[in-house]
């Protein structure tokens, strides 16, 4: 039985992968953060997933605090040269979403997200393909970018804009978000007007300026 | 019963044969067990001795030419190589490789005092290539095309995977491309002491004019003797990755092997084919390259003339001054006449993207009326800046010039005024820099004859017909701070126009406003 709340949905699947995507719908419907991470893949070599769902909580709590979106996860082989190597799966992810419902207990989420994702999906590294961050209280998305890259403790963000109350853009050539830490939510861009600091996690709706750093 | 002798001798070969197969077979049973548990080198000697019962089994040769690569770093020259290196004894493991050689604090290797490059290349020369010509050797003997080895994670480390008669073909392509670039770099003399590079490194003189001046010799011939070898190993990775190429692109597209068809790479790996076929001929005799070339498409390469052992490279560099290259110091722009058909301002172009171009004078003489002229060696397209000083210390800008057919030529007509002792050509492509356009606020169309100046110096530009400015200033730091730009035009106003900026030092896409108060009202 799931949690109640919990939702995935796989609305469309290419026929030839479709036993392996419902498996991947099973695990994920079952997955919760207290879960052991999975070495095997759900998403065997090219297939695709679409419409990607999942919630992730914190302990003890009914509501997700993250919901994660994805238009499309799929496993590719890594592009070497000319050629695609059968050696070197990654995981791709398209249009991933991240909206953040409970602030604070999004805090301790934030870092599992991708290797929630990932870790069901297979070994290899993930790449994603545009990304867009939503808090509460914001009409739209907060940060967006073209590219996400991992590091140790830290998501880098390419090639993006912050978007405060809707109106107040800022464009980015890249961002660093910590994911982890005691400064999880800080998100540092690299601007045209210079480096800038935010705590995503301390965003009002009447937040109008950034902060600059010290 | 008395069988018959010639019987009697075929059954006891037979049997023979098929023993030694299932030996081998089982040899290869066990190094791959021994690849499941990590131990590469006796992994190495199992398919060792598998090859050697059986030296046409096809997986033993592909798995042996695999480790035997892989297991170099085990070998004791190699391990010898790594202990003069100082590197820590503990680790050196590829599976969890964490040995190091000591670094400094800025995390440049620190050298050991007695060992050279010549050292290294000679080791690579000696031993690598040994192992890579062997396994070439080895994966020589699939000759099967529907040849399979399918590998287990475990034993891989990575991931499930097939290899099949394709696979086969481009790692010989890439190992034969390994002998190539060996037997090449090993036919020049690159001999240095790591502690003199060190030393150098550490005074700040680690330039490619300062290593010329240092070493005589360097990028002479050190042997000819490898040059044949390597146009062999050229042509044979070009023959090997053809075979290979085609055989991937024929697969069935559902099957999934080690190297994978990608239909978006298609255009370039098919240009990539032309090219390599073209560098291929060249080695035998001229050929118009279709692939590499320049605007004018009239490159031909003479790859040739690169191995026959008359092209000194470093008696083909240019000039080096200053961590640039000097404009019109090219020797011989046909390289030895491996490349025809480029101009020197062909190579500029090429090589400004990655270097800096100083110009340098080339002629100067006094016309007949007495004014003076000179050219300067020049990078097309750059704007030059003219200027004159009676005493080397203040300099005064006389004229602007963008170069041209690789020249700036200059007149002074101006020699009745003040001294000209010296002149100096100073090139204005790293200035700061702001382009964009000059609007009407109140009809949104371009103004022309508007003069546009900045708040970094006094230089000045005016908008063309289509309203369009560039104005080049003569600061070449980076963009830190706001700077205001002012537009000058009768009749209008115009409010100063101020941004941040950081980073780069051209601003483009600017866009300024003008408002005529009288059409306003």
């Amino acid at each position: 039985m799931g949690i109640p709340g919990r939702t995935w949905a796989v609305h469309r699947w290419d026929a030839a992968w479709r036993w392996s995507v419902l498996l991947c719908g099973i695990r994920l419907l079952t997955a919760n953060l207290d879960a052991e991470t999975v070495d095997t893949g759900f998403l065997s070599p090219q297939a695709v997933a679409r419409k990607v769902i999942l919630p992730l909580y914190a302990k003890g709590e009914a509501e997700p605090a993250i919901v994660v979106r994805a238009s499309r996860v799929s496993r590719e082989f890594q592009r070497h040269g000319f050629f695609r190597l059968g050696l070197a799966p990654q995981t791709v992810m398209i249009d991933l979403s991240i909206e953040v419902r409970d602030a604070p207990r999004a805090r301790e989420l934030l870092r599992d997200v991708v290797s929630r994702v990932s870790s069901e999906s297979g070994k290899g590294p993930v790449l994603v393909r545009g990304i867009a961050i939503c808090l509460p209280g914001q009409s739209g998305p907060v940060v967006k970018a073209s590219g996400l890259d991992f590091a140790s403790g830290v998501w880098r963000l390419r090639a993006g804009t912050l978007t405060l109350s809707g109106k107040d853009s800022t464009e980015f050539s890249d961002a660093i978000l910590n994911v982890t830490g005691p400064n999880v939510g800080r998100l540092t861009l690299a601007a045209d007007v210079g480096p800038r600091v935010i705590d995503l996690f301390e965003i009002t709706p009447s937040h109008l300026s950034l902060k600059s750093l010290p | 019963m008395k069988l018959p002798w010639p019987a009697l001798v075929l059954s006891i070969l037979v049997g023979l044969l098929t023993n030694r197969a299932q030996t081998a077979d089982s040899l290869v049973l066990q190094g791959r067990a021994l690849l499941s548990a990590k131990d590469l080198p006796n992994a190495n000697a199992r398919f060792l001795t598998s090859v050697e019962l059986s030296p046409t089994h096809q997986t033993a040769n592909v798995l042996y030419a695999a480790t035997r690569v892989l297991a170099w770093p085990y070998s004791r020259p190699a391990q010898n190589m790594m202990d003069r290196l100082g590197m820590t004894q503990t680790n050196r493991d590829l599976y969890l490789w964490t040995a190091k050689i000591p670094h400094d604090t800025n995390g440049v290797p620190i050298p050991p005092n007695d060992l050279s490059s010549g050292e290294v290349l000679d080791l690579v020369r000696t031993n690598l290539l040994t192992e890579l010509s062997g396994a070439l050797g080895n994966l020589a003997k699939v000759t099967d095309t529907n040849f399979l080895l399918n590998l287990t994670s475990n034993e891989t480390k990575m991931g499930d995977v097939t290899l099949d008669f394709g696979d086969v073909q481009i790692l010989r392509a890439l190992l034969h491309a390994g002998e190539f670039f060996i037997y090449s770099i090993h036919s020049y003399d690159l001999n240095a002491q790591f502690n003199a590079l060190y030393s150098m490194h550490q005074r700040g003189e680690l330039t490619i004019d300062q290593l010329l001046a240092n070493y005589p010799r360097a990028l002479t011939y050190a042997t000819t003797n490898d040059l044949s070898l390597a146009s062999n190993a050229f042509g044979n990775a070009v023959q090997t990755y053809l075979a290979g190429s085609e055989f991937i692109r024929s697969r069935p597209t559902n099957i999934v092997r080690l190297f994978n068809y990608d239909a978006d790479m298609a255009k370039d790996e098919a240009r990539f084919r032309q090219t390599l076929v073209e560098l291929r001929a060249s080695f035998t005799a001229p050929v118009r390259s279709t692939q590499l070339t320049n605007d004018a498409g009239s490159m031909v390469l003479n790859l040739g003339r690169a191995y026959d052992g008359t092209m000194v490279l470093r008696s083909l560099l240019p000039t080096f001054h200053a961590g640039g290259i000097l404009l019109g110091s090219l020797p011989d722009p046909t390289f030895n006449g491996v490349i025809s058909g480029l101009s020197e301002s062909d190579f500029y172009a090429a090589l400004g993207a990655n270097a800096k171009l100083f110009p340098s004078f080339r002629t100067l003489q006094q016309l007949p009326d007495g004014e003076l002229q000179f050219d300067v060696h020049a990078a097309n397209g750059r704007l030059y800046a003219i200027e004159t000083s009676s005493n080397l210390v203040t300099w005064t800008e006389i004229d602007t010039v963008v170069g041209e057919q690789g020249l700036v030529r200059f007149v002074d007509s101006a020699l009745g005024g003040p001294l000209r002792a010296f002149y100096r050509v100073r090139d204005l492509s790293d200035a700061i820099s702001f382009e964009g356009e000059v609007l009407d606020a109140r009809t949104g169309k371009p103004l022309a004859g508007v003069e546009v100046s900045s708040t970094i110096d006094n230089q000045t530009a005016t908008t063309d017909e289509s309203g369009r400015f560039l104005l080049i200033t003569r600061r070449t730091a980076n963009f830190i701070g706001f700077f205001s730009l002012t537009c000058r035009a009768t009749g209008y106003t115009s409010q100063p126009f101020s941004q941040f900026f950081s980073g780069g030092r051209h601003a483009t896409d600017i866009v300024l406003w003008m408002i005529n108060p009288v059409a306003a009202n």
